[in-house]
């Protein structure tokens, strides 16, 4: 336990950490920022003409579900029922910022929560041999299994914490921006559970991604390289982090707007 | 109880293109508990391989270690608590304050504020705490390094070359410290390449040379196996000097414009009497003591262990 809390504020008092929290602050709120302000803020006749035409295509979706006598097992999982399924997959036919569309593009910046994990990680688990001080430690510990697994776990609760901290803000700031400068609603009725999801899955695989990244960075002692070679294995991380999730176009849409 | 024990200690290391390197090859060593403990030797001796292996750094290839009665092999984390130790130079986060540095390690083994501010106190760093580490001297280093290990109040500290890199008054600002924390009543096991520094500090002495240990004991019974030791005496006629100690069955010499009486320094008296009954005053009475550096080429060349 004094290992871990040692580790904790070696950790803590790493510059790399705070850089990372307020560089991902600052990041969100210039992004969301621009997107405010080249927004245009819908009408409420928009609105409403974009809510009949979606409820529409949600209502005919469901006939067509109900019409295939597709079992309800067997939706995308995520999709406890052919409502929240149809409300998903079709959205509202007008042009402006949707907080329905958060679940989307938290997949989209996953990539980059997972090269700052990957970052962390890197700098958490290398700085002890960057300044030499790994030895020092295991003069004080000597049971150095003991040393790594405790680093292994500060590492991934650090980044795991981190990496929600950031999305619950992204989340919290385009809920801010949609409801003032686009529209808060056309929302799944499973919408909120679904960007917890994603949330989740994205924190899961970024803290799985930082470990590789610590033990990345020990062959060179070098912590600022390693994002660069955890892109080139990015390849494979980008699926991974979406895998869990299912296709959510089980259903292809035809030209004619129904669904086969 | 000896605070340090190794017996037949080898340790070899792989070369990267085959071949083995032997750094310490069956050492045997026995440390006594108080005071200061020179382990001396010039660089590649196998000083700093021994400490490793003594810390559980690195395993020895075999032989047998003990810290304060404990075995290395099966019961370090047991007594490692009442150990500190510097291996190499002193290593810090750079970026982070001094007390930064210390809190983290601190933390491993529950000690507070208290204790922290006592280390700091103690090597004379308080003052300088909050500043980072990056803007220290090498000597503040060297000092916050001790600092870490005072930490745990330990009963042996293990210092690998702490006046390394340092500057005189560093130098002496170590020297001081050490002999301090000697007489508190720790056993302080200091390795050096400085033989001359560690004979102003040290009570006990190892000598080591490739691996292998040339001579251990306390610092006077090791200067005494050369048996160089003499008394210089200046004076105006060193001829009719020379004649006068002759006389007394004072064996001497006349070198480098002084004389040189082959008896040991506790013979002082006895030449200045001697010189004074025959109407010779001395200006310069001093003794030519031999250095363990002196010693140290001896007896290499002796062993044929001599680079």
């Amino acid at each position: 336990m004094r290992l871990l809390r040692s580790e904790f504020l070696r950790a803590r008092s790493r510059r790399l950490v705070p850089m990372v929290i307020i560089g991902g602050l600052v990041g969100i709120v210039i992004g969301m920022g621009i997107v405010a302000i080249t927004a245009t803020k819908p009408s409420a006749a928009e609105i409403a003409q974009a809510q009949a035409s979606f409820d529409k295509q949600v209502a005919r979706c469901e006939r067509d579900i109900a019409a295939s006598q597709i079992p309800v097992d067997e939706l995308p999982s995520g999709a406890t029922d052919p409502e929240a399924y149809c409300e998903r997959t079709w959205s509202p036919q007008f042009d402006a910022v949707l907080l329905r569309d958060l679940d989307t593009i938290l997949q989209g910046t996953a990539t980059f929560v997972i090269l700052l994990a990957v970052l962390l990680g890197a700098s958490l688990g290398g700085a002890d041999w960057t300044s030499n001080t790994m030895q020092t430690l295991l003069t004080w510990e000597p049971r150095r299994v003991r040393v790594f697994l405790v680093r292994a776990l500060v590492i991934g609760v650090c980044v795991f914490v981190i990496t929600v901290f950031l999305q619950l803000v992204f989340a919290a700031v385009t809920a801010l921006v949609a409801s003032t400068r686009g529209s808060a609603g056309f929302l799944p009725s499973d919408f909120w559970r679904s960007v917890a999801l994603t949330i989740g899955r994205v924190s899961a695989v970024s803290t799985a991604l930082s470990l590789p990244g610590a033990r990345t960075s020990l062959p060179t002692n070098v912590t600022w390289p390693t994002p660069g070679r955890a892109i080139s294995r990015m390849r494979i991380s980008r699926p991974t982090a979406t895998r869990a999730r299912p296709p959510s176009r089980r259903f292809h849409r035809t030209a004619t707007g129904s669904t086969t | 109880m000896a605070m340090i024990e190794i017996e037949g200690l080898r340790k070899e290391y792989r070369r990267a293109r085959g071949g083995r390197t032997v750094a310490v090859d069956g050492l045997d060593l026995s440390v006594p508990e108080g005071g200061v403990f020179g382990f001396l030797g010039p660089n590649g001796a196998g000083k700093t391989t021994t400490i490793r292996c003594l810390l559980g750094l690195v395993r020895p290839s075999s032989g047998r270690l003990s810290l304060l009665g404990a075995d290395v092999a099966h019961a370090l984390p047991s007594v490692i608590g009442r150990v500190g130790s510097i291996v190499e130079a002193p290593a810090m986060f750079a970026r982070f304050s001094g007390r930064r540095n210390l809190e983290i390690l601190a933390r491993i083994h529950g000690e507070g504020d208290a204790a922290i501010d006592a280390s700091l106190e103690r090597v004379g760093l308080r003052d300088r705490a909050t500043d980072p580490v990056k803007a220290y001297s090498l000597g503040m280093k060297q000092r916050l390094a001790i600092a870490a290990t005072l930490l745990r109040d330990p009963s042996l500290l293990i210092l690998d070359e702490p006046a390394n890199g340092l500057d005189p008054a560093g130098i002496v600002e170590v020297r001081e410290l050490l002999r301090s924390l000697g007489a508190e009543g720790r056993t302080i096991f200091v390795s050096s390449h400085i033989l001359s520094e560690v004979q102003q500090t040290a009570d006990h002495v190892a000598i080591v040379a490739k691996g292998k240990l040339i001579k251990a004991g306390p610092v006077d019974e090791v200067l005494a196996t050369t048996g160089t030791s003499g008394v210089i005496v200046k004076l105006a006629d060193l001829e009719a000097g020379r004649r006068a100690l002759a006389d007394a069955n004072i064996p001497a010499t006349i070198e480098g414009g002084a004389i040189r009486a082959d008896v040991a320094p506790d013979q002082s008296e006895r030449i200045s009497r001697t010189l004074a009954q025959a109407g010779l005053y001395v200006s310069e009475l001093r003794p030519d003591t031999v250095d363990l550096e002196t010693v140290f080429l001896e007896l290499t060349k002796d062993k044929g262990v001599a680079d």
